[in-house]
């Protein structure tokens, strides 16, 4: 999945997970867990999310704090790199 | 900073301090007007912000604390007052029995059900008392309250089952709260610098129940919402914490049409002691001045 495609899907997601925003409100630099559009409760399935979409296993105790701020950081994050 | 002052960071020994094995202390002369005049410091903190005072009782309703899953998060903190059964069968038969016994122990007879929680931190009370409000300007209010909390061990002054904690809490809007928390972090450095207190602002966690299981716990290190000020590397003095609309939500208190935001400023009062004794002895002499002790 590339960067473009993880952002629609993980805006997508979110809005729909989080039933607290809509599709408009959300901007990819809104922040996600400050605001508490998504909850502690909503964290684990977002990993299962990203995994899911990705393809690749996330070790959680790896994660660095701030990795879930937005969807600008998580896409940055989590995309796959097109090959050099 | 002289450590030699008070080696081991132990006070016993010291006039006017007694320890109790059940992790309590007990404060008289030059200790409790030390005690005393840290609290006013604080206080006087939180008259910068014109926040209003409480004195709120020992108790909280559990009901209070469920809405925000406190027992489930930590339960392995929590202390419950408990009372005998009423019924005069029941209290005779309570003195009839050996209380406590050889160990110390008390055997209960039938209890009346247990529907309040001693006070696990300060701030609690407010969001019980804001309950349902709907705000039209930041709020800002204060209190020190005896708190509670179990641990598996305790030492004197650092880690203790009861200890009291000075909150000063602002509730409003998401700036608001941040601007309130940025501007009394910068007033706290800003002392400590100035009397020389080494502290160390570290990111932290709370510490939860089972914290590898906690989706709360994940949320936090992933989100920090809680800043320690660890003096001497290791002992906590006091904490900034912003809540996000946690409290707001979970009490339905309102701020310009959406759930309040709250942050809370938090000072373990014992905690200040020891670090005080520590880095400046325990002669009052050597003590940085600080506000006198009314209070």
């Amino acid at each position: 999945m590339t960067e473009i495609e993880l952002r629609e899907a993980l805006r997508e997601w979110i809005v729909r997970t989080s039933g607290r925003i809509g599709r408009e409100a959300l901007r990819d630099d809104t922040p996600i867990l400050e605001q508490r559009i998504l909850t502690s409760l909503h964290v684990l399935e977002l990993v299962l999310f990203l995994e899911q979409a990705t393809g690749r296993p996330i070790d959680v105790q790896r994660l660095r704090p701030g990795v879930f701020r937005d969807v600008d950081t998580i896409c940055r994050s989590f995309a796959a790199r097109p090959p050099s | 900073m002289s450590h030699a002052a008070l080696p081991g960071r132990d006070p016993r020994g010291l006039p006017g301090y007694r320890w109790l094995a059940n992790g309590q202390s007990t404060l008289a002369g030059p200790l409790l007007d030390l005690y005393r005049r840290l609290d006013r410091l604080f206080l006087s903190w939180a008259e910068e912000w014109g926040a209003t005072e409480y004195l709120f009782p020992t108790f909280l309703p559990a009901r209070e604390l469920a809405c925000v899953d406190y027992l489930r998060s930590f339960p392995h903190l929590a202390t419950f007052p408990v009372a005998l059964d009423p019924d005069d069968e029941n209290l005779l038969a309570f003195t009839r029995g050996e209380a406590p016994d050889a160990e110390g122990r008390v055997r209960l007879t039938a209890t009346t059900p247990v529907v309040d929680v001693l006070t696990p931190a300060a701030c609690y009370h407010f969001y019980a008392t804001f309950r349902g409000e709907h705000l039209d300007e930041p709020r800002y209010v204060t209190t020190r309250a005896t708190c509670f909390r179990r641990e598996t061990h305790y030492a004197p002054l650092a880690r203790q089952w009861s200890f009291s904690m000075r909150e000063i809490v602002c509730l409003g809007t998401s700036d608001e709260v941040k601007a309130f928390l940025e501007d009394g972090r910068r007033r706290v450095a800003r002392y400590l610098e100035e009397i020389g207190l080494d502290v160390a602002w570290e990111m932290a966690t709370d510490p939860f129940f089972r914290p590898q299981q906690s989706p709360k716990h994940l949320a936090q290190r992933l989100d920090p919402v809680k800043t320690e000020m660890v003096f001497d590397g290791s002992l906590a003095i006091g904490s900034v914490n912003f809540h996000r609309n946690y409290f707001g939500e979970a009490f339905q208190m309102r701020r310009e049409g959406r759930d309040a935001f709250s942050g809370c400023i938090a000072f373990g009062v014992e905690r200040w002691l020891l670090a005080f004794l520590t880095c400046f002895g325990p002669e009052p002499a050597g003590w940085p001045a600080l506000p006198p002790g009314q209070v």
